[in-house]
């Protein structure tokens, strides 16, 4: 016990020069949380389209709340298609039908073509959305995860300085030593916890309540700190285990779905994602907004297991480098 | 110049023996288009689409992690001590910051060149009427990203403090400018922050190079990244002191 409050204490002195750091990333992460807010906040507009009239006497049909329309009298470059500033460019031929030139699937050419007609009809059916809390869980996702690493920088000073050696001789218990950096690195996520309290608490819709919200960034972190702790014990130097560490992360992340739900299918890539464990943290957060989280625990208990079991790879290889005598 | 050159080829080998740098530039960045490209690809009725905004925008962030490459070339713990002794040789110091930037310059360049000629005829990505220009508008801006990674190691000082601060900036510019989804078809909002991040410049345009054929970008990006660079490394003459390596 005595450890873990010595270790935490340092690791909070050994902070202070890195506040400026520390500070960065908790901005950018509370912004993310921002934008997942804001982006499921405003009514998504489901079509961007630029009307071209062929002549002056020509009205452009109406713009609605998923329809958005921009009267250009000349056609934009081929490049704001493919950038995605506009989803299609709409002209019309004399006797009442339209001509679309877009590069999207022909799901969404009858989607707009339905919306044309009807600027208010109902096209739910033809995207999905996601709730404010999956939204703000997922756009957190990778922050956090990347935090943990950051923040695990003391442990991989430690080791690579030689001090771990030190350590594991003195009269201190390497198994408190190891969970006061989790500790540590857990109460790194406070701000983030407290924005969204606040958020909860000037009636914006957060999606969770703040308890499940305590329980998935823990069990986030947790994923984040066993996978740090891993690359870290198995390689040498910090600034490599880092950028692999947050290159693995960044990809992974985006192809479990944190920042949009992917609508492919294909076995290939589906099967490597099944094993990703923050796809399955991300179903279990869809199904915690569902209200049927009960009858899917596996989904979280696999990203808890899949931590513990790096978390506990790292500690036996650490033991058998470091503490020879146990 | 040919005490520059000779620092300059050291720091070029120890370049293109580190494997991860290697790796991030070349194997992460054909990772991260594919995975993009394949993601979004429902998006489009051709997959093809997909693949080409994502070749153009994780180009031009690999370009600009460039600065990262930097960094790492200047200040890695096993770089930093030889330094020292370089300073201290005729050589003088101008050789250690400035072949570090040509030397991260060389070994970007060629990789990302590298890079997209492979990748466009198995993707089918098009680089306009003329590709030569689009791998000419390439340099400068690479020259300048590595640029500003020397002149944070100046100002910093610190491998560590260089690369984070760098990561999360050229990231967040990346994310403002539609690198990894674009911005523009999220509110006016959103369009107008956008707008603000010089990474929505770059990509437009070599938007505009490659799918328009237009030139109207081009020279505002040549010269003003030529600019960028030339004042970032007359920065880092001046921030550049020898104390800081002792």
């Amino acid at each position: 016990m005595k450890t873990l409050f010595a270790v935490l204490k340092n690791d909070y002195l050994r902070l202070i020069p890195r506040l400026g750091l520390v500070a960065v990333f908790t901005v950018c992460t509370l912004a993310a949380v921002i934008f997942a807010v804001y982006i499921t906040g405003t009514q998504q507009v489901k079509a961007h389209v630029v009307y071209i009239p062929q002549s002056e006497t020509e009205t452009a049909p109406q713009s609605s709340k998923v329809l958005a329309i921009t009267v250009l009298s000349e056609k934009p470059p081929q490049s704001s298609l493919v950038q995605q500033k506009y989803d299609a460019f709409v002209t019309a031929d004399g006797n009442g039908s339209y001509h679309i030139e877009t590069l999207r699937s022909d799901g969404f050419k009858n989607m707009l073509l339905l919306l044309l007609k009807n600027p208010d009809a109902d096209v739910s059916g033809f995207t999905t959305e996601r709730g404010a809390g999956v939204n703000i869980i997922g756009f957190m996702m990778m922050f956090v995860l990347m935090i943990a690493f950051f923040n695990l920088f003391t442990f991989a000073d430690d080791k690579e300085q030689g001090q771990l050696h030190r350590i594991a001789a003195a009269p201190a218990s390497f198994g408190w030593y190891l969970c006061a950096h989790c500790v540590y690195c857990l109460s790194m996520l406070l701000p983030e916890y407290i924005l969204l309290i606040v958020l909860k608490l000037l009636g914006w819709d957060v999606g969770f309540s703040l308890l499940q919200y305590a329980g998935l960034m823990a069990a986030l972190s947790f994923l984040g700190i066993s996978f740090a702790l891993l690359l870290n014990t198995m390689i040498k130097k910090p600034d490599n285990a880092n950028m692999l560490g947050n290159s693995i992360t960044v990809l992974s992340s985006i192809l479990a779905g944190s920042f949009y739900s992917i609508s492919e299918n294909n076995t290939i890539l589906d099967g490597i994602i099944k094993v990703l464990p923050q796809k399955e943290f991300m179903d279990f957060a869809a199904f915690l907004q569902n209200g049927s989280a009960a009858e899917h625990i596996g989904s979280i208990m696999y990203p808890v297991v899949f931590a513990l079991a790096m978390f506990a790879f790292s500690v036996i290889v650490l033991q058998k480098k470091y503490v020879k005598c146990l | 110049m040919r005490r520059f050159f000779s620092v300059f080829k050291m720091d070029l080998r120890n370049l293109f023996k580190n494997p991860v740098l290697v790796g991030y530039n070349t194997v992460f960045a054909v990772l991260l288009i594919l995975i993009m490209g394949f993601l979004t690809s429902g998006n489009y009725a051709a997959p093809k689409e997909a693949y080409q905004y994502y070749a153009v925008t994780m180009l031009i962030y690999g370009i600009l992690n460039g600065a990262m490459t930097a960094s790492n070339c200047f200040l890695e713990r096993d770089i930093k001590r030889p330094n020292l002794r370089i300073i201290y040789s005729p050589a003088g110091s101008f050789s250690i910051y400035f072949s570090k930037a040509l030397a991260s310059f060389v070994f970007d360049y060629a990789l990302h060149v590298l890079l997209i000629v492979t990748l466009c005829p198995l993707l089918h990505i098009t680089l306009g009427s003329r590709p030569a220009l689009f791998l000419l508008l390439m340099a400068p801006v690479e020259f300048a990203a590595v640029s500003l990674g020397t002149f944070f190691c100046c100002v910093f000082h610190c491998e560590e403090t260089t690369s984070t601060l760098l990561s999360l900036t050229v990231s967040l510019l990346c994310i403002l400018g539609g690198t990894f989804f674009s911005l523009d078809g999220m509110g006016s909002a959103l369009a107008m922050v956008s707008k603000l991040s010089p990474v929505k410049w770059l990509n437009d345009a070599f938007f505009a190079l490659c799918c328009d054929n237009s030139l109207t970008l081009f020279w505002p990006v040549f010269i003003g990244a030529s600019v960028i660079s030339a004042g970032l490394i007359w920065g880092c003459r001046l921030f550049f002191r020898t104390e800081d390596y002792l």
